[in-house]
């Protein structure tokens, strides 16, 4: 018999069938066709800066489009319509009423806000950002519910993130805010955060975390222990004790699906440790590796058993 | 699909940065595991899938948005393959990294080489034998892991049609699998 990759499941195949079939049954291509080897696709962030720039290369190289040409058929005009679009962006500048502005990711979604100063926010899935109206002028405010990664621009002003919880604020650095509930934790990537709550401040330098729980002050700062902090800028989710609840939470945030238990002892499991985050189901095969389940997928739902 | 599609999609006909910036972070990994499926080399299904979106803004003013995005960009795409099968200008810049499937099933190694082998061949027949539609709904199931009701919302079908779809998809790779031998 010629070797064939298939020979491996001869005990799928009847002897006795004609022109020797295999009888390799839909249950099984089903199942084996989840487990090609499919890398994590590149980071959606990174490539869409890559495409901006492209993009920006080829608007560029294309000169004006036909329909831009249409409009400005003579230099002068185009002049004078630049001269008032200028006045207009400055005005809207100069006015405060026109600053409050509000991001926000719905479930499996992502966004990179650039702030008026140049500072620039990375929202997670599921989260909210407002921008103060008189941002940049007395002080750099935001309100941020859900979790952001910031790069902040140093200035003079400050930059302060108001929560539920408690307030983070900084001059120029970057650093990872996220709000789940009663629990507030911030980590730094780089330069050095001062995180209040309840009347109590504590100062966080690269490299280390604090957390404040349900509304009590700062803890004492502890070192990340994540080399890939912050975790979802790195396709991964990093849990330390955490719930299994919690955990498919995340998960379901990050991907816009649903899990289940099927058993209610289940969520009495606590989980340490990194899970790949590069697609749904690469979350629920190491997941379910980590917590040694088994998971199926019926109708919208992947139930954990 | 995202939740505001056609509003998103009309924005993007006039020029509007930000929604297509939520079209691409949404359609972008979806896409790559589709075109990586197909190609199967990271940096083609890489360059493919910033080129479709290249074309995408850049004929923009032609998106219908009542029809589905996901079909529409998975046709620039699929004659961007076409186009490079053609001038096999492929690179091997990269080596992929391989997910840890293995771990999964636990106290069966064979049976995840087997597998693994399995899905190799399976990903043979998909590409050489399946239609389009055909194909494009088993990818968006089997490797992008979308239940029948998603997938149905992305290309703007019933979720009949890719029910039938998939088990039309079952049955020629059986066979196809089968008289290989």
């Amino acid at each position: 018999m010629k070797q064939y990759p298939w020979n491996k499941w001869r005990h799928l195949f009847s002897p006795s069938s004609k022109k020797n079939q295999l009888l390799i049954d839909d249950d099984t291509i089903w199942q084996a066709s989840a487990h090609f080897n499919m890398p994590g696709p590149p980071d959606a962030l990174e490539s869409w800066r890559n495409l901006q720039t492209q993009l920006n290369r080829h608007e560029i190289a294309a000169g004006p489009s036909r329909s831009q040409i249409a409009w400005f058929p003579r230099p002068r005009l185009a002049l004078v319509f630049t001269i008032m679009l200028l006045t207009t962006i400055s005005l809207l500048w100069i006015i405060p009423v026109f600053h409050g502005e509000r991001y926000s990711t719905v479930y499996a979604q992502f966004k990179t806000v650039m702030l008026p100063d140049s500072s620039q926010v990375t929202l997670n899935c599921g989260s909210q950002l407002i921008v103060d109206r008189q941002f940049n002028q007395v002080t750099r405010t935001v309100r941020l519910n859900g979790e952001a990664f910031f790069n902040v621009r140093k200035g003079t002003l400050p930059f302060i993130v108001e929560t539920t919880i408690g307030d983070v604020r900084v001059t120029g650095t970057s650093f990872n805010v996220k709000i789940r509930d009663d629990r507030l934790d911030v980590g730094v990537a780089s330069g050095i955060v001062l995180v209040s709550a309840q009347d109590s401040t504590v100062e966080l330098t690269k490299g280390f975390q604090t957390v404040c729980m349900n509304h009590d002050v700062p803890a004492v700062p502890t070192k990340i222990a994540n080399s890939l902090f912050p975790d979802w800028q790195h396709n991964r989710f990093y849990f330390e004790n955490t719930s299994i609840t919690a955990v498919c939470h995340e998960i379901e945030r990050r991907f816009a699906i649903h899990i289940e238990l099927s058993d209610a002892s289940l969520s009495a499991i606590f989980i340490s440790g990194l899970l790949e985050a590069d697609n749904p189901l690469s979350a629920m095969i190491s997941l379910c590796a980590l917590i040694q389940k088994e998971y199926r997928h019926e109708d919208d739902a992947f139930i954990i058993y | 699909m995202p939740e505001n599609e056609i509003a998103l999609l009309q924005q993007l006909k006039h020029a509007d940065r930000d929604s297509f910036q939520t079209l691409y972070l949404h359609y972008q990994p979806i896409l790559f595991r589709h075109v990586y499926y197909r190609v199967k080399n990271y940096a083609s299904a890489q360059d493919i899938v910033q080129e479709t979106f290249i074309r995408v803004w850049q004929q923009r003013e032609s998106i219908k948005p009542e029809k589905s995005f996901y079909a529409y960009i998975l046709t620039i795409s699929e004659n961007l393959i076409r186009d490079q099968a053609k001038h096999r200008t492929v690179r091997e810049k990269y080596k992929y990294v391989i997910l840890p499937v293995a771990e999964s099933l636990g106290d069966h190694p064979e049976r995840t080489f087997d597998y693994q082998q399995l899905a190799e061949t399976i990903n043979r027949v998909v590409n050489k034998h399946l239609p389009e539609k055909c194909r494009t709904i088993f990818i968006l199931s089997r490797i992008n892991g979308h239940s029948t009701k998603t997938i149905a919302n992305i290309l703007h079908i019933s979720p009949k049609t890719v029910e039938n779809q998939l088990t039309r998809a079952l049955a020629i790779l059986r066979k196809k699998i089968s008289s290989d031998l």
